[in-house]
């Protein structure tokens, strides 16, 4: 078996550490993922899903516990490794967008690669590519502010794809689509498995949920194997 | 970089009301800046000019260390001095040759060497005439006064008609042109200031023999007050040093003001500012990536303010003659002013504005944008 793409034991984030009511949102999460496998997050609202995808994806900082990345530790990267890493390995779709609401489409989906190495007219010409998979091509142009709830996420999920990640993570992606787009990005998704990229998802989407190799709920900051065949039955990882 | 050029460019044009207010922001203390600058530089020139061209001693009577006007009596006894070339005394006084407007009243007699067609027209007044004046072309105009026309003035001691008989050059310093020369005899007429005079004008050889010369006068006298024209290029300039600092003070005043009004204006700390460059983090930015982009937006913003400014100031000052500005640095001017004012842009200015709109643009947003993009995306993206 290949070298796990994401390694986290012990993860824990507390929100307002220095407040009177400090919030333990993860304790202590232990998950690993190769390429190719799809990892699906399950939960109520409110249970710490996006801050968990937040913590693995380094947009945000664990309280404490380890995080190994590509086989290498992500404890004391640098600012600008990280950087790199986001930029080349790592997407990530997010629930409300997080969209540059007035700029164009082609350069919402290419802003990040803007401080790599490719010229302006060759990731002009990737994004318009990108855009053409998902149905787009007619709105390159336009101010993302125009663009319908769909249509802003697949611009989402193409921003996350345009750097040909190993590592996709993708919060509740299907929750603002309609469902033939839903269908579409759910061939897109199973397209970047075969390609042997891993991808962590936070959804409710039972035809999503069905591409994934495990299934964990969050509860209580702990996350909870899905046993396929005993449906409700939960395992807990720590044990 | 010219991707992060062309989207700083694309953000300031996406948000123009933003860049324009931050671009008014730093431009109108830089506006300021070069106006006043550009003044400066021209009235110390025009005093510089008029210093060398003038005389080489200045000889005023001391009273309790200033200076008082002196008899008429010396200018015999410094003629008999050692290389003395030419020696002139001379009366300057405020008059009012109407109500509310100021001139200066010049009575001291032409040069032999002098010529009459450095004026604008006319001729020079007769050497004892008791009614013949030159008059500053500005002034004249202000008065509604041709060459032949007469006028009537009224001093302390007398009203006395004078007869325009030529006016001074147009391109005369500011100090001419708001000038009525007459001869020294007329002057002391005038003002009733019989065998006296505001100073005696000594020209002598070279510059050595002046030091030489002021020395032994002012040892010889102690009634003396003996002024070289270094001594004065010295004071004009302290002078100058000393506008120059209040202005400075008042400038640094407008600037303290300018990087706030900077820091509001771009985005310091507001919701959508953070969200995008927590954004660009997200997307694969590092901090230095997102440090230099709002150093450009902040640099575009300064070059075009600071070209703006310059353009401004030019027109303000060159074709409109500094209204509202010029009387902050010349006294008893009017709000819009009839004198060509003068001025010099010159170039080490326009640099170190550039240099200040970069440092205020800079200053207003490079530490919000570094506490931003050195927190966790997460965090900021709330
Ligand atoms: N930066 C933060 N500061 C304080 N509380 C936060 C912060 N981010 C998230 N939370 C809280 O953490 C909890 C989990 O949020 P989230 O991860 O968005 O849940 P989910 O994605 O599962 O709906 C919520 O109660 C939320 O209010
Ligand atoms: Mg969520």
């Amino acid at each position: 078996m290949s070298d796990p793409v994401l390694e986290a034991s012990g993860l824990t984030k507390i929100f307002g550490r220095r407040s009177l009511t400090p919030l333990s949102i993860l304790r202590g999460i232990t998950l690993k993922a190769q390429p190719g496998q799809a990892i699906g997050l399950t939960g109520p609202s409110g249970v710490g899903k996006t801050t968990l995808l937040s913590c693995l994806s380094l947009i945000d900082l664990p309280t404490s516990g380890s995080l190994r990345l590509f086989g290498s530790s992500t404890h004391d990267l640098s600012d600008r490794a990280r950087s790199e890493l986001r930029r080349e390995k790592i997407g990530f779709v997010f629930q409300n967008f997080q969209l540059l609401e007035d700029l164009p489409t082609w350069l919402n989906v290419c802003i990040g690669q803007l401080v790599g190495p490719t010229p302006l007219n060759r990731l002009r010409e990737q994004a318009l590519k990108l855009l053409e998979v998902v149905g787009m091509e007619r709105q390159v142009d336009c101010a993302v502010r125009q663009l319908s709830g769909g249509e802003k996420q697949r611009l989402a999920y193409t921003r996350a794809v345009i750097g040909s990640p190993d590592l996709l993570f993708a919060d509740e992606p299907t929750s603002n689509l309609d469902t033939t787009s839903a269908r579409f990005l759910l061939n897109q998704i199973e397209a970047l498995l075969e390609s042997d990229v891993c991808v962590i998802m936070a959804t409710h989407d039972a035809s999503l949920l069905a591409l994934c190799d495990h299934i964990y709920e969050l509860r209580d900051g702990t996350l909870w194997h899905r046993n396929d065949s005993a449906g409700t039955s939960a395992i807990c990882l720590e044990e | 970089m010219t991707k992060l050029l062309f989207l700083a460019a694309l953000n300031l044009a996406k948000s123009p009301g933003r860049a324009l207010a931050l671009i008014l922001c730093i431009g109108g203390p830089v506006f300021l800046f070069i106006s006043a600058a550009a003044i400066s530089a021209g009235i110390s020139g025009e005093a510089a000019a008029s210093i060398e061209s003038g005389a080489d001693i200045y000889v005023t009577r001391d009273q309790g260390g200033l200076d008082a006007n002196i008899e008429v009596k010396y200018v015999d006894e410094f003629r008999q001095s050692m290389s003395v070339v030419e020696v002139r005394p001379r009366i300057v006084a405020r008059i009012a040759p109407a109500p509310e407007i100021w001139a200066v009243l010049l009575g001291i007699d032409p040069l032999t060497t002098e010529d009459e067609r450095g004026l604008q027209s006319g001729r020079f007044f007769r050497a004892h005439s008791s009614s013949e004046v030159v008059m500053g072309s500005t002034l004249a105009n202000r008065l509604g006064l041709k060459v032949g026309s007469s006028f009537i003035l009224s001093t302390r001691t007398m009203d006395r008609t004078l007869k325009v008989v030529g006016t001074s050059s147009k391109s005369g310093t500011l100090w001419e042109s708001s000038v009525i020369w007459t001869s020294f005899s007329l002057a002391q007429e005038l003002l009733g200031m019989t065998g006296l005079a505001t100073d005696i004008l000594i020209q002598t050889r070279d510059e050595v023999m002046a030091n030489r010369l002021a020395d032994h006068l002012a040892r010889s006298d102690a009634h003396l007050r003996v002024q070289t024209k270094d001594l004065v290029r010295r004071y004009v300039s302290r002078g100058y040093a000393y506008t120059g600092g209040i202005f400075s003070a008042v400038y640094a005043v407008a600037l303290a003001l300018a990087i706030p009004a900077v820091l509001v204006i771009s985005g310091f700390g507001t919701r959508e500012r953070r969200r995008e460059i927590a954004l660009l983090k997200v997307t694969g930015w590092s901090t230095t990536h997102v440090l230099v982009l709002v150093t450009l937006e902040a640099w575009l913003c300064s070059l075009v303010a600071c070209g703006l400014s310059f353009l401004t100031a030019f027109v303000w000052v060159r074709w409109l003659n500094a209204p509202l500005l010029a009387n902050l640095f010349i006294a008893e001017l009017e709000w819009f002013p009839v004198v060509e004012i003068p001025a010099r842009f010159e170039i080490s200015t326009l640099g170190l504005s550039l240099l200040v709109c970069l440092i205020v643009s800079w200053t207003g947003t490079l530490f919000s944008s570094w506490r931003t993009a050195s927190i966790p995306a997460a965090e900021a993206l709330q």
